[in-house]
């Protein structure tokens, strides 16, 4: 028999005990934030079809259960108290939680100006600026308990410091400001091509034919891996991630990434805590461009009947473009 | 330093470049929706299963933004793991006061004040310093 399932709109009606039991807890260790359990059972409600029902996938009833007892759910009881403007619960997040918001800061901001006008920001933000319906829109109120709130205020200070910026750099927007790294790049890659002779002009014909097959083969190869290599690549090519950065993002057993990475290996099976090391990281890299290389090839041989040699040279046309940067243009050739 | 050693070499070269060069192309006046902070910090601390990440990844492969900043978290994480604790933090509770008014004063317009109905502890908290009740 398949596990029960339940709909989004009958999300908690099944669960009120465990609920019930998860306020006490909370409301036994700050009995004066005043949170109600319909506000708390709310929240859960919430956080349930954001992060169970996204997808096509209906979680079963043990998955809801145990999702309920993995929140961070006294950070989020404090969270729903400030939410409510609890003074109490106010005074608690600011003993617990200011040093570390002003430390991140101080740490993003270029001076410590900046990082206290950061703070000032953070502290309105949270509290909540627009009134609707008679009720505060505290940005409190957007945090599930899903991961811890110290992370959550980190990423809340961080997106502050972005709107910082914006404000004092002719409104640049988020995407402008987190992709203008390529830009400069691409720009001085831009290169004319150069007018020669005739033997010139044919070896440019034979190479712009291996570019164009070796730049599809690319990104057919790419295209062909799983998100999470994907992502992998990604963060160590473009993003320069270190391997201990990397490390640090699946360093929790039940990370996604991790999940995925080591699904099939006796490690997992063996010591499913231990800590992941940069070595491992290496790994996971190197059996991703295993992966790519092999499509890369398969892709030359089988679609473009490209010999072994010629697959040699159209790596070493691809490394020479590498050198001379003009790659890019050979993309958009591709593309057109 | 043999040939295929140097061939894969040349490969992972030629693919960071292609994917340093993809990202441009995929960024250039794409505008979407991008990940909330939420969702964003559980991906980081990896507070997520697999299925509840699994949008979220496919997001944050083609949503240069998104990803950026969750390796600016991770980053920042490791970087706040090795920086030593600043000594000259304000002591917080001496703020407090200030700050509730701050908050209160200037989020709000003056006839907003009301619904906050906030009650000064100036007059009564002798002893507890800023702290607010108990009860």
């Amino acid at each position: 028999m398949p596990p029960e399932q339940f709909s989004s709109t009958e999300t908690l009606e099944n669960f009120e005990d465990l609920v019930v039991s998860l306020y006490t807890r909370c409301a036994e260790t700050s009995p004066n934030f005043g949170v109600t359990l319909e506000c708390f059972e709310t929240s859960l409600s919430k956080a349930v079809r954001k992060y169970l029902f996204a997808g096509e996938i209906i979680p079963t009833a043990a998955e809801i259960e145990q999702f309920l007892n993995e929140l961070n759910i006294n950070d989020l009881f404090l969270a729903l108290a400030c939410s409510n403007s609890s003074e109490r619960a106010w005074w608690e997040f600011d003993q617990h939680h200011r040093t570390y918001l002003e430390r991140v800061a101080r740490h993003l901001a270029s001076s410590e100006m900046n990082a206290s006008e950061v703070v000032d920001s953070v502290y309105v933000e949270l509290y909540g600026t627009r009134i609707v319906d008679g009720v505060r829109q505290s940005k409190f109120a957007s945090y599930t308990g899903k991961g811890s709130l110290r992370g959550w205020l980190r990423t809340i200070v961080w997106h502050a410091l972005v709107d910082l910026h914006r404000a004092s750099h002719d409104e640049v927007s988020l995407d402008e400001m987190t992709e203008n790294v390529g830009e400069g790049y691409a720009q001085s890659t831009f290169l004319n091509p150069s007018n020669g002779g005739e033997a010139e002009m044919l070896d440019e014909i034979v190479r712009e034919r291996y570019r164009g097959v070796t730049f599809r083969a690319l990104e057919t190869s790419f295209a062909a891996l799983d998100d999470h290599e994907k992502l992998l690549l990604l963060y160590y090519h473009v993003e320069n991630m270190k391997l201990r950065e990397i490390a640090r993002i699946v360093e929790v057993p039940t990370s996604p990434l991790r999940s995925w990475f080591q699904r099939r290996s006796a490690q997992r099976e063996n010591a499913p805590n231990s800590r992941v090391h940069e070595s491992t990281v290496m790994r996971w890299l190197e059996k991703t461009y295993e992966k790519v290389l092999r499509t890369f090839r398969g892709e030359l041989t089988r679609t473009a009947g490209l010999k072994e040699t010629e697959i040699e040279l159209c790596m070493t046309v691809a490394a020479q473009d590498l050198v001379h940067g003009d790659i890019r243009r050979h993309l958009s050739v591709t593309a057109a | 330093m043999t040939k295929s050693y140097q061939g894969e070499k040349q490969f992972e070269g030629l693919l960071s470049l292609y994917l340093r060069e993809r990202q441009t192309e995929k960024g250039s006046g794409k505008t979407q929706s991008h990940l909330d902070e939420d969702s964003l910090s559980a991906f980081v601390e990896g507070a997520l299963t697999q299925p509840q990440a699994a949008l979220i990844l496919k997001h944050l492969v083609d949503c240069i933004s998104c990803r950026r900043v969750t390796a600016q978290l991770a980053e920042l994480d490791s970087a706040l793991d090795s920086a030593p604790m600043n000594v000259d933090v304000v002591k917080v509770s001496n703020k407090w006061d200030d700050y509730w008014s701050y908050l209160t004063e200037s989020v709000f317009r003056p006839d907003d004040i009301a619904i906050v109905a906030h009650e000064s502890k100036k007059d009564t908290d002798q002893d507890q310093e800023s702290e607010p009740d108990k009860k």
